[in-house]
């Protein structure tokens, strides 16, 4: 630009010279001299003018990049940021808290550590004659604190306590290897499934008591146990060593010799199919087999009284094997659950010795008032109890059972007092499950026993639970 | 029952369930940022070659970032096979605090485990706009530098320690040193944990006038990431940078991994392996077995070792970028 503005002035003074020459040649034309030098310093300006606008636009065109880097350094360390933020939420561990409890889970997921409790507090009445008031209570039945996780990815572990009794019982204590669904193994102290009422979460549960096969199935012990699912969940086994248990009762340490191998099978032949009308029918076998010495346990209605106890000094003492086939039925809101049992012993007292065959069976059905979906784990209320949007009256169950449980007849007199205990109770129950969210539930049970054997009164139990599951 | 009974039925079934694995390794290379190709290509290389000769399945999974972030990764507990960063001191904090790296690693393979070179030059833009020749043009108002964080990169510490030598052999002392390392930081804008990063800042951010680059990220940068874009400028003088290699042998072993592990590094030294060191811009250690035209890339320059000008990477990390070091005494973001 200043090589121009150089022309123009050369121009400028070459016009000068020109016209002065031309003045010595010619009369010089003051007016025609005036007019091209007006005309050139005219010219002179508006290039004044250009060179002043392309320095603006030269400076403003600096001013731009400038700002634009500003900019662009802006937005990349807004980029490193969230680089950095998102690096470090990889390596964050992850709190929750939901409806399946309070959880800690490290960034990758290799660990967690679950926190979960189960509170149940019933009340208990009876009706009817022989059925004396003092029997009625208030009670805990289970207040228990669970511990569950992942340990490097492949290893689950629980621990859980029950604070209701008269001291804690630590009811489960394992650690599980998980490489793959198809086999998982298990050890420690844990719940043996070999009966289908007791494999079932305790909070689903469609009575507020077990039927009486359970009673006759070992609840939970000490051992080691192979477990998965076969042929995409078809077939569901079970295979297991474990110290030794009396009917229904756990094991905390082992008798002496006292072991028993314990399997179950289970089959949903549909639940891959489309047809949902069978897609929820389960069933199988379960079973233990093994040596057992130890004191046998006594049998309770399912109005949790007891209406069979053995005679002192009765220990088992020999072969024990139970066999438990088992049904359940899911469709809509109907739901079946039926099972069979027999339990095998040797009880002695002194050098007296028998084998007994104690047997039960139950059937219990059930349907969701509210139309949700009866499972085996449960039903989940489509409009939780409350007030405003999506809340409603939670879901609503009836449920009907018969159980009955006959105890050999050659166990009297030898082994157990006819006087004092029946050799059959058969009970015919009704209750209302109440969900009023996935944790809270509000359960009312009534059942009629009666029995078999001594004049024992009917029983006619009333039992009401709130349920808090966390 | 007898219990022998009860195990012996569940180990069938486990036996019936999980037939027996084939032996394959999986290697974890953890590495500095820049080496993304070259370990790409060499993996494909050493995988056939342990394939032929052991009849074993090799897979090397690869983890690059800032060479600090990377040691301090595999300190925390990442389960490396093998490091491969950019300077040695990262090594040596991996081995005196996870105990999972003798002491005396350096002297395992050649050139003190470096089985490649590099050093620092300038990228700059096209037509170099600002005019930049040698490291003064670098602390002149108006001029905007990339170079990442020596706090967390390798490159970023060579870098550092390249303008130091240039500026104590420039002025005469650590003082003048200091205050033109000082001068050179306040022209950085933004400070990327690792040498990748920067390179994104300046290529495809568009940001600064030059980057001071690893010189095999700054041919990347010419003839792959922005061709027609930029120049490389040699200045007057930079560092030799050796970037090591070690096995990290207790994590290896444990994997089952030791053998392929140590092969896997070895290997690094072959004729094959150089003439893909040299592909990728790199300054082979035996550029008898790369390829001429690869080496003619490589410009000749004075360089300076940290041995000779700052006694030794221990030395010069606790002097300059532990916490309290001149970099923190210099640097305010």
């Amino acid at each position: 630009m200043r090589t121009k503005i150089g022309a123009v002035l050369t121009a400028f003074t070459v016009s000068a010279a020109t016209g002065t020459v031309a003045a010595q040649d010619a009369a010089p034309n003051e007016d025609a001299i005036q007019s091209r030098i007006q005309a050139l310093e005219q010219e002179l300006h508006n290039l004044k003018q250009t060179v002043n606008t392309q320095q603006t636009r030269t400076n403003e065109n600096a001013q731009f990049e400038e700002l634009d880097q500003k900019v662009r350094v802006l937005e990349r360390k807004q980029e490193l940021a969230n680089e950095e933020a998102a690096a470090k939420a990889r390596t964050t561990p992850i709190l929750s808290v939901g409806e399946k409890g309070f959880s800690l889970q490290s960034a990758d997921g290799a660990f967690n550590l679950r926190l979960r409790s189960l509170v149940q507090a019933d009340t208990r009445l009876y009706f009817g004659e022989g059925n004396a008031s003092d029997s009625d209570t208030f009670l805990i039945r289970r207040a228990r604190i669970e511990l569950t996780g992942k340990l490097f990815e492949k290893f689950d572990y629980r621990l859980m306590e029950d604070f209701a009794g008269s001291s804690p019982t630590l009811l489960d204590a394992w650690i599980k290897w998980n490489p793959d669904p198809r086999f998982q193994f298990v050890v420690g102290k844990s719940k043996l499934p070999v009966d289908l009422e007791r494999e079932q979460s305790r909070e689903y549960n469609l009575a507020t008591e077990f039927g009486y096969p359970t009673s006759l199935a070992p609840n939970r012990s000490i051992g080691v146990a192979a477990r998965g699912l076969l042929l995409g969940g078809i077939l569901d086994y079970y295979i297991g060593g474990f110290n030794s248990t009396a009917d229904g009762g756990s094991s905390v340490t082992a008798a002496s010799g006292s072991f028993s191998g314990a399997g179950r099978l289970f089959v949903q032949p549909f639940l891959n199919s489309g047809n949902s009308t069978l897609k929820g029918i389960g069933f199988g076998v379960g079973g233990t087999y093994g040596e057992f010495e130890g004191a046998p346990s006594g049998y309770s209605t399912v109005g949790q009284r007891p209406f069979f106890s053995w005679n002192p000094g009765v220990v088992d003492d020999g072969t024990q094997w139970r066999l438990l086939p088992q049904i359940y039925y899911f469709n809509g809101p109907f739901g079946l659950l039926a099972e069979y049992a027999v339990s095998s012993q040797q009880p002695r007292i002194g050098a007296t010795q028998a084998t007994l065959e104690n047997r039960a069976w139950q059937a219990t059905a059930s349907w969701v008032l509210t139309g949700e979906d009866a499972t085996f784990n449960g039903v989940k209320p489509k409009h939780p109890f409350g007030f405003g949007e999506n809340r409603g009256w939670g879901a609503w169950q009836v449920v009907a059972r018969a159980t009955e449980l006959d105890v050999d007849n050659d166990a009297f007199p030898t082994f157990a007092n006819p006087a004092s205990s029946a050799s059959k109770a058969t009970s015919y129950g009704g209750g209302l499950n109440w969900y009023l969210n996935p944790m809270t539930r509000i359960s009312a049970d009534y059942n009629w026993t009666t029995f078999a054997g001594p004049a024992r009164p009917d029983e006619n139990s009333f039992i009401m639970r709130f349920q808090f599951r966390f | 029952m007898k219990l022998t009974t009860i195990f012996g039925t569940i180990a069938t079934v486990a036996a019936i369930a999980f037939p027996a694995a084939a032996k394959d390794h999986t290697l974890l290379n953890v590495s500095y940022d820049p080496t993304r190709e070259l370990y790409v290509e060499y993996n494909k290389v050493f995988t056939k070659y342990w394939k032929d000769k052991t009849g074993d399945t090799v897979i090397v999974q690869q983890s690059h970032g800032g060479a600090g972030k990377q040691a301090r990764a595999v300190i925390d507990g990442l389960e490396a096979d093998v490091v491969t960063l950019a300077l040695a001191y990262d090594i040596d904090a991996i081995a005196e605090r996870t105990g999972r790296i003798p002491a005396n690693w350096q002297s395992r393979l050649p050139n003190n485990s470096a089985p490649y070179t590099s050093t620092i030059v300038f990228l700059v833009r096209k037509g170099n706009p600002k005019g930049i020749k040698d490291w003064d043009d670098l602390v002149k108002p108006g001029v905007s530098v990339i170079t990442p964080n020596p706090k967390t990169s390798g490159g970023a510490r060579w870098n550092f320690l390249a303008a130091w030598a240039y500026a104590k052999k420039q002025y005469g002392s650590d003082e003048k040193a200091k205050e033109f390392v000082t001068k050179l930081y306040k022209n950085v804008p933004v400070l990327d944990s690792g040498a990748r990063g920067s390179t994104i800042t300046f290529v495809q951010r568009g940001i600064g006038d030059v980057f001071l680059s690893w010189e095999n990220e700054a041919f990347l940068a010419l003839n792959e990431l922005g061709a027609g874009k930029f120049e490389i400028v040699v200045p007057s003088l930079s560092i030799l940078a050796e970037p090591p290699v070690t096995v990290v042998d207790k994590t290896a072993k444990k994997k089952g991994n030791l053998e392929v592990a140590q092969a896997y590094l070895e290997h690094l030294y072959s004729s094959e392996a150089q003439r893909i060191i040299a592909k990728h811009y790199y300054r082979p250690f035996k550029p008898e077995d790369a390829d001429p035209a690869d080496l003619k890339r490589f410009p000749k320059l004075e360089l300076v070792t940290v041995d000779e000008e700052f006694g030794g990477w221990q030395k010069a990390q606790k002097t300059h970028f532990a916490d309290g070091g001149t970099f923190d005494q210099i640097y305010k973001p």
